[in-house]
């Protein structure tokens, strides 16, 4: 490649990156912007683009949420089947995966039926995927999932490469499948780690770039294979990725020229800011120092900037080295840009000139190491799994799995497990509000509704409830507190994504045709005959359990009935009782039940 | 069931319907106006750029012996002082970011003040740290439950009372600087606030939803404030709705969200507070400096941020300044960031997190036309850790000023506990030289009744 074309190349990119910067940012530019940009260097960006980066958590980016406010109250604990089927997984899906699929669990009581759960679950390619496979098959044969399975170079050669067309081709498979597999999966507590550890590793994905070219391979390579294994590993197989490299600008890091990764490692993807003592205290200065800090300060960031400099892509960018010239996505340590001098990150000293890139890795392995880590990681996953106010002794208890364990293959597996047997998990109830995704999917999940997660209609309507996916600027995660969700704008659309589902509203209109994208049989997963059978044959697969006051039920039986008694037997085959029975049904989505896990 | 009227919705529930938040949203505090209250001040915007904006380019320095150390320090991205893409002319002293032309005529009409080298004292280079300590008003503290705004308008002398708040004790779901506050509505657009359905059945939806959520939960009060919102909406009816005056909104989400807070001014509803994020700020690299012929933006803080965002307050204003009522001396914007950033560039031609930072006041009741606070020097000795523009000027005190002055509200030590704010900067008009003259007592209900409100004009 010549000098000139590999300026342009840059030029190309660093335009790109538009999009790109506000993906290293705490905020988000409209997304408006990051597509005309893009398009503007790439007009092949696919129309079908995501249209939910350009609503969401753009313009009026994110707010932030304490995690110290809640405004919940704890209430008495359901069934256990209650507990599991909606904390555990996306809901109920009857027939396949339900609340009796719990209570038939091998076990005399409801906390050796847990036991069996999470083990099974804790080992998801035991688990056959009857449903998820025919999906799959499907959506090959179809062929709208064309960046599966593709190696991470086969995505950079076919879509970073191809001067822009197709650039979220492999981002928006990733989307598809996540849904199909939360739908149809019996996985789902692996799923539900995936969607975690997504949240956590968060990376602004619809970048015209580095992520959304290779989504595909972060998401299988990076986060999946990690998912339930091992911290250290995974936080390096995340620090090497192109996708993570190029948000966090690492992939520019020229003798710690940038210092975005370093900062966001130690802030939100390893320590937590709780463990940030501040820009005012010097290293020597902190507590512990140096055999054990109790915290990092600014001076740790600057250091480990310069560790991690020389850690960037393959990816046929200036200046010229053959390596670079590779042009295909992978990881490469770049050794004339390294910072070849001593320094020191939590107290370690490291000595001047590093074989290759031995310095970065050591600051991962002491972030992975630091006690302040696994707490803030324990602490999320309680906070993730059980409460938004997690108890300081499992933090502390969790916290000391995760350090005993942190050599061991499934560290993160033991560490859930551990949470997942707790007191804490079996007594606490109403202390996790759904957020929009866990709340659409389980209607998707529990109606047993027709979808093809391959058609964007699905997505203007899902994103509208502000959990766009893969779709979070900054780098914090979706918040995963209820503050952040309860509102009224939250409620109101959540309300409304129930009844365009039971309504049949998400549709699209394809080469001519409509495509109902999701369609419920209102009539054929209706269970009974008399108005009152329906409803409460509703609630019970919905909910599991009756309402808990019957002055709710009475409002269903009022819609439903229209003025009819509750023991009559209505002729299901108008048009107008079947609008009635899918407001009912979408009303049992609106309960204050359906909204905890 | 029954649309309250809007008289019924003002008496009933509201009157605090606050406002909420969630991600791409307009958080908003409404509080009716009451007999209390003859003099209700107006509306608070406050207009957040997450990321930490890049302060020193925004408002250059373009003269004196600082400059020097400014264009030394940012080779790449300093904005000139003369030729193509200038710094617009301020003082003398400081400039404008040429791409924001729209604000620097609001600054020549004196509807926008400056403060700069304002900010947040704490010793935080974190994001999301800065931004806590900024929002809940406690810098250092994170252990608030209330965030300022909320504490203000519990304070203010014209709040409702606590009993029409939702009988919740802990906190909320806002914007952090909303924390806390019971009442909240969240809403992207006024217009598109409904429930889908067949009309008949959503009705019976609707009641269903009052009877699932009438208990003292605080979703069952968010649920409640749902409710009220789709009726009180419904019964405005706002459908679109046309700019004013010729006004010409930039086609962002940033601005549709200040023209839908525009159009709930302008419903008179009693707006106290709204709030919005317009994020994009965390400019690590490639940021840009000064308009050229092949660029006439900037680059991308100044084609993708500075110049939409200009454009949008400007529109804003332009819309609300109105003959009668005149909305724009009835409001009050606020902008600012959770820190400025490192003075010297880095090699990436972007800026790392910083300290010191700028806040913009915009409005009809401000003494425009002005920067204001100490400047620091960007001398080494004089910056903070010495690599950040130092902070002058507490954001508190600009917060506070305008609370005092313009919002009527002197409860400063309850909106930002232990802060005491020194000797006014002087951003705030004298009220009398701003508001029309106040309405006779007994038309105080003029809220509900449009053609007595005309009277004040």
């Amino acid at each position: 490649m010549s000098d000139v074309t590999s300026h342009k190349t840059l030029d190309r990119r660093a335009l790109l990156k538009g999009a790109a910067l506000t993906a290293a940012s705490l905020a988000a530019v409209a997304a408006r912007h990051g597509s005309a940009l893009a398009q503007d260097d790439a007009p092949e960006a696919p129309a079908t683009g995501p249209d939910v980066p350009a609503g969401a958590a753009e313009e009026s980016g994110p707010t932030i949420f304490l995690d110290s406010i809640t405004n919940l109250t704890p209430q008495t604990p359901p069934e256990m089947a209650v507990i599991v089927l909606n904390r555990l997984a996306y809901g109920p899906r009857p027939g396949a995966f339900d609340y009796s699929s719990f209570r038939a669990m091998p076990g005399a009581t409801d906390a050796d039926k847990l036991v069996a759960w999470v083990d099974w679950q804790l080992n998801p390619t035991a688990i056959p995927e009857p449903e998820f496979d025919s999906v799959l098959a499907r959506l090959q044969t179809a062929n709208v999932i064309p960046s599966y399975p593709k190696t991470q170079t086969q995505q950079w050669v076919d879509y970073m490469n191809t001067g822009g067309a197709d650039r979220t081709r492999p981002l928006e498979d990733v989307r598809t499948l996540t849904v199909a597999r939360a739908v149809f999966s019996r996985r789902q507590l692996y799923e539900m780690m995936v969607e975690f550890w997504h949240n956590h590793f968060t990376i602004y994905a619809w970048d015209y770039s580095y992520a959304s070219t290779t989504w595909m391979a972060y998401d299988r390579d990076v986060i999946r294979a990690n998912a339930l294994g091992n911290f250290r590993t995974f936080l390096e197989a995340v620090a090497k990725s192109p996708a993570m490299l190029f948000y966090m600008d690492n992939y520019l890091n020229d003798q710690g020229s940038n210092e975005n990764w370093a900062r966001e490692l130690f802030e939100v993807y390893g320590m937590g800011a709780e463990n940030y003592l501040g820009s005012a205290l010097q290293q020597s200065q902190v507590p512990g120092y140096p055999t054990a800090p109790t915290g990092y300060v600014d001076a740790d960031v600057y250091e480990a900037a310069r560790a991690f400099a020389g850690w960037r892509v393959r990816d046929g960018m200036w200046p010229y080295d053959a390596q670079v010239q590779l042009d295909n996505g992978t990881y490469y340590f770049y050794p004339d840009w390294r910072d070849r001098f001593q320094k020191t990150v939590l107290g370690q000293f490291m000595t001047a000139d590093p074989a290759s890139d031995a310095h970065g890795r050591q600051v991962l392995d002491l972030i992975a190491a630091h006690p302040g880590t696994a707490r803030f990681i324990c602490r999320k996953l309680i906070r993730r799994f059980i409460t938004d106010t997690p108890g300081e002794a499992l933090v502390e208890s969790a916290a000391a799995v995760f350090i005993a364990n942190a050599a061991a293959p499934n560290q993160i597996a033991l560490t859930l497990r551990h949470i997942l047997l707790s007191d804490d998990f079996k007594t606490t109830w109403g202390m996790k509000f759904k957020r929009p995704f866990e709340y659409a999917m389980g209607i998707l999940r529990s109606t047993l509704a027709a979808t093809y997660p391959e058609f964007d209609a699905l997505y203007w309507n899902y994103d509208d409830l502000n959990q766009p996916m893969f779709a979070w600027r900054p780098p914090n995660g979706y918040p995963d507190v209820a503050s952040a969700w309860i509102n009224t704008n939250g409620l109101l659309t959540r309300w409304n994504f129930a009844n365009r589902t039971m309504l049949g509203y998400i549709d699209q209109w394809v080469n001519g045709a409509t495509v109902n994208v999701v369609e419920v049989d209102i009539i054929g997963q209706t269970p009974g005959n008399t108005i009152a059978e329906m409803v409460d044959g509703w609630v019970l697969k919905v909910l599991g359990r009756p309402l808990s006051n019957s002055a709710h039920r009475d409002e269903l039986l009022r819609i439903l009935g229209n003025g009819a008694a509750p023991n009559t037997v209505p002729n299901k085959n108008t048009n107008e009782f079947r609008a009635r029975l899918r407001h009912t049904v979408a009303l049992i989505y609106m309960t204050s039940e359906w909204q905890w896990r | 069931m029954a649309k309250l009227s809007r008289r019924g919705f003002m008496m009933g529930c509201s009157a605090a319907i606050a406002a909420l938040a969630g991600s791409r949203i307009t958080n908003l505090a409404f509080g009716a106006p009451n007999s209390s209250a003859p003099d209700f001040p107006g509306a608070l915007v406050v207009v957040f750029l997450r990321g930490g904006w890049d302060a020193l380019n925004v408002v250059p320095v373009i003269g004196g012996g600082d400059r020097g150390i400014y264009e030394t320090l940012r080779p790449n991205i300093k904005i000139p002082t003369s030729g193509a893409g200038a710094a617009l002319n301020l003082n003398g002293q400081f400039g404008l970011h040429p791409s924001m032309a729209a604000l620097f005529e609001m600054y020549q009409q004196h509807k926008l003040a400056i403060v700069h080298a304002a900010g947040l004292t704490s010793d935080t280079r974190s994001h999301f740290d800065a931004q806590q300590f900024i929002e809940l008003g406690t810098p250092g503290a994170k252990s608030s439950s209330t965030g300022w705004i909320t504490r203000h308008l519990q304070s203010a002398p014209y709040s409702p009372s606590s009993a029409v708040f939702p009988a919740l004790s802990t906190g909320g779901g806002q914007a952090m600087s909303l924390a806390g506050f019971n009442g909240a509505v969240a809403m992207s657009s006024p217009g598109e606030f409904n429930l889908d359905g067949w009309s008949q059945y959503v009705a019976g939806q609707r009641t269903a939803l009052r009877t699932f959520y009438a208990g003292p939960s605080f979703l069952d009060g968010a649920a409640r404030e749902t409710l009220d919102t789709i009726d009180l909406i419904e019964s405005t009816a706002p459908g679109d709705y046309s700019p004013a005056n010729g006004a010409q909104y930039p086609n962002t989400s940033f601005s549709d969200n200040l023209q839908s807070i525009a159009q709930l001014i302008k419903m008179d509803l009693g707006l106290n507070v709204a709030t919005v994020d317009l994020g994009g700020w965390d400019t690590h690299e490639n940021q840009g400096n000064s308009p050229t012929s092949s660029d006439p933006n900037g680059g991308y803080m100044g084609s993708q941020l500075l110049k939409p965002m200009a454009d949008a307050l400007k529109a804003f204003m332009v819309d609300l300044d109105g003959s009668c009522p005149n909305w724009a001396n009835k409001t009050t914007v606020v902008v600012m960031s959770e820190f400025g950033r490192r003075v010297a560039q880095n090699e990436n031609n972007g800026t790392d997190h910083g300290h010191g930072s700028v806040m913009l006041v915009l409005g009809g009741g401000i003494r425009g036309g002005a920067v204001y606070g100490a400047w620091p020097g960007l001398a080494t000795d004089q910056l903070y850790d010495r690599a950040d523009l130092a902070v002058t000027t507490d954001y508190r005190q600009v917060l506070a000023e305008i609370l005092q002055h313009r919002l009527n509200n002197g409860n400063t030590s309850t909106v930002f506990p232990g802060f005491t704010p020194t000797a006014p900067l002087g951003i705030i008009l004298d009220p009398a030289t701003i508001n029309p003259p106040p309405i006779p007592g007994t038309y105080t209900n003029r809220v509900y009744v449009p053609m007595l409100r005309k009277q004040g004009c």
